[in-house]
């Protein structure tokens, strides 16, 4: 599982390692540039040095072995060499201490009139070489001019130096990445600890406590906006979970009761077979017919709110509603309803089960809810439905749950096959056909507008 | 036994209440709690069947209340709702039992017999008293591994004696126990129960458990 903190220690350890031998590198490098340097300064004094006591007497190279000796021109052990050549390679005149060998020549020597390179002599002493072209004064023969004077020293404690600054560098260089290390491994955890806190809490809550929220005032700035959108998500699911609880409650009570009913009836049925009569059976049939209408219901909901793949099709607007009433005509009838209904004619689009879903439910329930003897009217247009009926018993705070599933007004709740699932299911359908819900109640009237775009 | 049923489905109250009369109880209707409330002020029962999505007040509201004012009588919720929450709530509340819908009416049976046997003290459904032997579950009564047959009213009203042994019972707290309030029993007809219940329990020279207590009313009891 991935971890801020072993990620965030992992980076910056690498980070520091980068650093570290970049620096080291630098540092290194500027260390080993003034040793060398000054190393090659001194190595040019000592030339200089050399190539002014050089004289030509009596046709003779003569170097004064006093001013060797003060240059640093020993013993071999001292580890100082020089060699005069002619401009031809001879050697002319080399230092004690190179007894009777020579000195390497360095790359570029003979080529250049100075410079400077690392040789190594016969017996394998790594020597820092400097080479220069001069003529001695008082030099008249042709012989003793443009020589070549190389001065050699063991280098051998520059670079036990180097070696030792590469060494410290290294050590504390490391030393101090590890410690850093350490301390961030520390001061990360610090950091943090108030997302430690909120993954504990964000971790405690479940399902059944949803209504729990962040304290936003515990939390540091940078997770505010996380905290407030993890309590608006909260909020959403708490309002979801409640309302799908309801929903739950609402369809096992339903579902629930006319099989209860049903069992209860054939179970009295079977026991005592007197009480099976004509009305008997007819309770079992009308328990039947509303748990199948249920049923019917709750699938249509399902389809309604299923998103995607519905079949448009041209809807016979004329057709529909007159079918519809053709369906209610009896009940319309039975209470002297009156119907004033207003059709205009266009090619109308829609999902035809969703469309019979919507009519079918806004006039069912006009029809059931209308006082006796009332007008319901109805418009309809290609883009556009209205049903207005009389809705003396409805309220304002009615109206505001009316769309909510299995909601029923206190008295009507147990009229008959009203399920109080009619406007969940109109609503759900004209979501998922684009098209816009609009509830409103004047005067006593209530007045459901759909309207579609053009 | 007089039995409250409290339940908005009229189909489902009707059927069940007809299957309990058919049992020998006495059953009250009420399609919501305002009923419910208005018969338990008028009477007592030994039990309440109670649904809990009624219109309006909801029957959890009725059971808390009933608990509050210290009314004891068992409470059986028969309800849709089945999850754990739900059970846990109404027993919380009060509940004796719980039964989710649909049910068998043999199990809603069983059931109340089992709370009010629980409320009246006895661990098991049979009850020995003299030479008779009643089984409220299976509502049989035996004597001496014999056994009688009663009509479910006369089961109802042994029952109603038998739960209280020692208790002078008065005609009208007989008739209380028998009789819903739909039903309008003649003066005597308690009086006549009891007549035809010795008959049948306690034959020729057989003594009666069954005593009469002048001016004050019935009661069962082994040894005077």
């Amino acid at each position: 599982m991935k971890s801020i903190r072993r990620e965030l220690l992992f980076l910056i350890g690498v980070a520091a390692l980068l650093l570290l031998f970049i620096c080291g590198f630098g540092l290194y490098f500027t260390f080993y540039q003034t040793l060398t340097n000054q190393f090659d300064a001194t190595l040019v004094s000592k030339a200089e040095a050399l190539m002014t006591a050089t004289e030509i007497d009596e046709n003779e190279l003569e170097l004064d072995p006093d001013v060797q000796s003060f240059i640093g021109y020993g013993p071999r052990s001292l580890g100082e060499y020089f060699e005069i050549f002619t401009r031809e390679g001879e050697p002319l005149h080399q230092s004690h201490s190179l007894e009777d060998t020579h000195l390497p020549r360095p790359q570029g020597f003979g080529l250049d009139e100075s410079g400077y390179g690392d040789i190594y002599l016969p017996d394998g002493i790594s020597c820092r070489a400097y080479w220069a072209t001069f003529t001695p004064s008082d030099s008249e023969m042709p012989q003793f001019t443009d020589l070549r004077i190389l001065v050699a020293s063991d280098r051998g404690d520059l670079d036990r130096t180097l070696k030792a600054a590469v060494l410290a560098i290294s050590l504390f260089g490391g030393g101090a990445v590890l410690i850093s290390l350490v301390i961030l491994y520390f001061v990360v955890g610090f950091g943090l600890t108030p997302l430690d806190r909120l993954s504990n809490k964000v971790q405690k809550i479940d399902v059944r406590r949803l209504s729990e929220r962040l304290d936003l005032n515990e939390l540091p700035a940078e997770l505010q906006g996380f905290g407030e959108k993890l309590n608006e998500l909260l909020e959403r699911l708490e309002v979801s979970f409640t309302r799908e609880r309801r929903f739950s409650s609402h369809a096992a009570h339903e579902l629930r009761t006319p099989l209860a009913e049903i069992r209860a009836m054939v179970e009295l049925g079977i026991a005592w077979p007197d009480e099976v009569t004509p009305t008997f059976l007819t309770g079992i049939g009308e328990a039947v017919a509303e748990l199948e209408q249920l049923i019917e219901r709750l699938s249509l909901l399902s389809r309604a709110d299923k998103h995607g793949g519905e079949s448009l099709e041209e809807i016979d607007l004329e057709l529909s509603v007159n079918e519809t009433l053709h369906r209610l005509s009896d009940e319309l009838h039975a209470r002297s309803l009156k119907v004033s209904s207003r059709i205009e004619p266009g090619k109308f689009y829609s999902d035809p089960i969703l469309w019979r879903a919507i009519l079918g439910n806004l006039c069912e329930n006009a029809v059931s809810y209308s006082p006796e003897g009332s007008l319901i009217t109805i418009e309809v247009s290609p883009h556009h439905l209205s049903v207005e009926n009389e809705a003396p018993d409805l309220s304002e705070e009615d109206v505001a749950h009316m769309c909510e599933r299995f909601w029923r007004k206190r008295e009507t709740q147990t009229k008959g096959h009203h399920s109080g699932l009619g406007l969940s299911i109109v609503r759900s359908s004209v979501e998922h056909l684009k098209g816009k819900l609009c509830i409103c109640l004047q005067n006593k009237r209530l007045q459901i507008q759909i309207s579609w775009d053009p | 036994m007089r039995i409250l049923l409290v339940e908005d489905s009229q189909r489902l109250r009707n059927t069940v209440a007809r299957a309990l009369v058919r049992l020998g109880q006495a059953v009250d209707e009420a399609a919501d709690v305002r009923e419910a409330r208005q018969c338990r002020d008028l009477y007592s029962y030994d039990v309440i069947l109670l649904d809990l999505m009624l219109p309006g007040e909801s029957g959890l509201s009725f059971l808390e209340s009933l608990r509050r004012s210290r009314d004891d009588t068992p409470v059986i919720i028969l309800t849709a709702l089945h999850t754990v929450g739900d059970r846990v709530r109404g027993l919380a509340l009060g509940a004796d039992d719980y039964l989710v819908k649909p049910f068998a009416i043999e199990e809603l049976a069983a059931r109340i017999e089992a709370v009010v046997r629980r409320r009246s003290g006895q661990a098991h459904s049979v009850l020995r008293i003299g030479a008779l032997e009643i089984d409220f579950s299976a509502r049989r009564v035996l004597r001496r591994g014999e056994e009688i047959s009663l009509t479910a009213r006369e089961f109802s009203l042994l029952e109603c004696l038998a739960r209280h042994p020692g208790r002078v019972l008065s005609r009208e707290q007989i008739e209380e126990h028998l009789y819903a309030e739909t039903q309008s029993p003649l003066s005597n007809a308690v009086d006549a129960a009891i007549y035809s219940l010795r008959r049948k329990l306690f034959p020729g020279d057989e003594p009666s458990l069954i005593h009469t207590r002048r001016g004050l009313g019935y009661v069962m009891q082994e040894n005077l």
